[in-house]
């Protein structure tokens, strides 16, 4: 069990798919615009990559490694499809939101990524343990910069059109930051400060 | 409209105004990841225009014979088209390391990446199957226009990696704070590019 | 291990077979479900846009083949004839969409008998949220189109308001309303009214 966690933890901070590994960028700076298609997005990312994570890792044995890449994106592509079909069926506005990114979600290298240094070589138990935490590590971060975005940018967080949460009225915010220029910019600074807050604790440490 | 303004427009509007990385953020993951040195970059933009143009016009036939005669199009297309891509970069980097020794060396590596690069996804499936984006054209597209608008998307690719790289190697000289040297101050260059890119949007009144 | 020819393609094809089906079960499942929500969506934009409507029916092929001919770079998906509840034609809906800045902001409008403006819903988008897609968010924005008379020009319209700062998405809109104008006076007027 502790082992179990030590590899939920990974996912999380030290190897934490956005802010360290830096990888499955696209969508991120994509659908950080609003909070609640943030959370959805989340929601597919962490349900494809347990699923197809736990399931190569059960059939782990049985897949010969010379076709191992075709199998892992057939394995991954459906349940990418299963997500789309049933967002579009239950959840239409936030599909329409998200749009191309449901589907894209199969190129997400974190998907691919797992499935080919984790999943193909460890246990089905570890292996959930590892798309969960890289899962929820991604959609932590995805969250935070959504709500950067919109509460700054547009000054007021919606679900489902209900206002949750506003800035006092007047705010006239950076409308920049719900652009796609202002994404980077603002990724940017997220990084760099990520970066002195570890460099500042490490230096503590020595002193 | 005559048909030469009409491909051009489709080529321009998929090239500059609605660029794949700046202004879609599709295809980031290589964008930052080998933006690094100007002999990666032309390298990588030559084989995403090869198997882009590859990929689409195989999506196209595809989708136009195959899935949607069938009808199942709807469901299968994602399985479909990434088995298609992974198969055709394979294939591609198998002929060009035996007859083509030069264009292998040129372009070869970076090939096994392309698989996963959601440009080429992204294309091949806007082509094929129109309204995915929700780009320049809801209509189907012809076999013509599909190709048009894969050249626009990858020589926009291209454009886009190039210009990116040369700022990218001249920041590394440049004195940047501490904190933000690398990646930070990357992604704010990548920012101030893609407003550039946002002035585009008036052209033509596309 | 080395893994015989055979074997490779088998693996390959067992698990695209098993991915297929269960993928098309999962279609079975969630196809009728998208279709009643795209259903659902339409009619209840139709509704909004005409009150007093009691059913939809789609035009004739040939009267929207028309239609679209005169669309130019916009786009006439649909037209529908407005019955009330004795059948008798109370207007048109019209779904329509033009290039914003996002790709095509689809509306749905509404014009009564006579081609004036009695309603418009924005159907769809890619607007950016909180700037573009403000053109829906501010009702007045919309607002400003009801009650424009039959036969109305772009000149017209040209006076209106735009939403500063979202002014490619205010224009994407307005486009939409123009070539309805154009298709009301071209082409519904001559089509007829059913019964």
């Amino acid at each position: 069990m502790r082992e179990w966690i030590r590899v939920f933890k990974a996912g999380l901070s030290v190897e934490n798919p956005l802010t360290i590994l830096m990888i499955g960028l696209c969508a991120t700076l994509a659908v950080s615009t609003q909070v609640q298609g943030a959370m959805f997005m989340g929601v597919a990312v962490i349900f494809v990559l347990v699923m197809s994570n736990t399931l190569i890792s059960a059939f782990r044995k049985v897949i010969p490694s010379e076709v191992r890449i075709p199998v892992f994106i057939v394995i991954i592509a459906s349940f990418v499809t299963i997500v789309d079909l049933f967002m579009k069926a239950f959840f239409p506005p936030i599909y329409a939101v998200l749009g191309i990114w449901i589907p894209l979600i199969v190129v997400n290298c974190i998907i691919l990524g797992r499935a080919e240094a984790f999943a193909y070589h460890n246990s089905v138990w570890l292996s959930t343990a590892d798309g969960l935490g890289m899962g929820v590590g991604y959609s932590i971060v995805l969250v935070v910069l959504a709500f950067l975005r919109e509460f700054f940018g547009s000054g007021r967080i919606e679900f489902f059109g209900q206002a949750i949460l506003k800035m006092p009225a007047g705010y006239a915010g950076p409308t920049i930051l719900m652009m796609f220029p202002g994404a980077f910019i603002l990724f940017g600074l997220i990084i760099a400060l990520m970066r002195w807050l570890n460099e500042r604790s490490s230096t503590r440490k020595a002193a | 409209m005559s048909a030469i303004s009409h491909y051009m427009l489709l080529f321009v509007g998929a090239a500059l105004i609605n660029n794949i990385l700046l202004t879609r953020f599709i295809g980031l993951c290589s964008f930052f990841g080998i933006s690094n040195s100007m002999h990666t970059a032309f390298g990588m933009s030559a084989a995403v225009i090869f198997v882009m143009m590859m990929a689409s016009t195989t999506t196209w036939i595809v989708w136009v014979f195959l899935l949607a005669p069938l009808g199942v199009g709807e469901f299968l297309y994602i399985p479909a088209f990434i088995l298609i891509i992974a198969a055709l970069v394979q294939f591609v980097e198998l002929y060009l390391r035996k007859y083509s020794p030069v264009l292998y060396r040129a372009m070869g590596i970076y090939l096994p990446l392309i698989t996963t690069n959601c440009a080429v996804l992204a294309a091949a499936t806007e082509v094929a199957k129109p309204g995915f984006f929700k780009m320049a054209m809801t209509y189907n597209y012809t076999i013509g226009e599909a190709l048009v608008y894969t050249l626009g998307i990858s020589f926009g690719f291209g454009f886009a990696l190039i210009t990116f790289t040369a700022l990218r190697e001249r920041l590394d000289i440049a004195p940047v704070p501490r904190v933000l040297k690398g990646n930070p101050m990357s992604f704010i260059t990548a920012g101030l590019l893609s407003l550039a890119y946002v002035g585009f949007a008036g052209w033509f009144g596309l | 291990m080395k893994s015989s020819p055979l074997r490779l393609i088998l693996s390959v094809l067992v698990v695209c077979v098993v991915a297929a089906a269960g993928l098309a079960a999962t279609y079975a499942v969630t196809a009728p479900e998208i279709a009643a929500q795209e259903k659902a969506a339409e009619a209840d934009a139709l509704r909004g846009v005409l009150p007093d409507a009691a059913t939809f029916e789609p035009v004739d092929d040939a009267v929207l083949i028309a239609a679209q001919e005169l669309a130019g770079d916009s786009k006439v998906d649909a037209i529908f004839r407005a019955l009330d509840t004795s059948g008798k034609q109370i207007g048109w809906g019209v779904k329509v969409g033009s290039r914003g800045y996002g790709g095509y902001i689809n509306l749905v409008l509404g014009l009564d008998r006579d081609g004036k403006v009695s309603g418009a819903t924005i159907l769809t988008m890619n607007e950016t949220p909180g700037l573009g897609t403000r053109i829906q968010t501010e009702p007045s924005f919309l607002e400003q189109y009801l009650g424009l008379p039959a036969g109305f020009t772009e000149k017209d319209v040209k006076a209106l308001d735009m939403i500063s700062g979202a002014t490619k998405s205010s224009r994407g809109v307005r486009n939409s309303v123009v070539v309805t104008s154009i298709v009301f006076d071209q082409v519904l007027k001559d089509a007829g009214e059913v019964r």
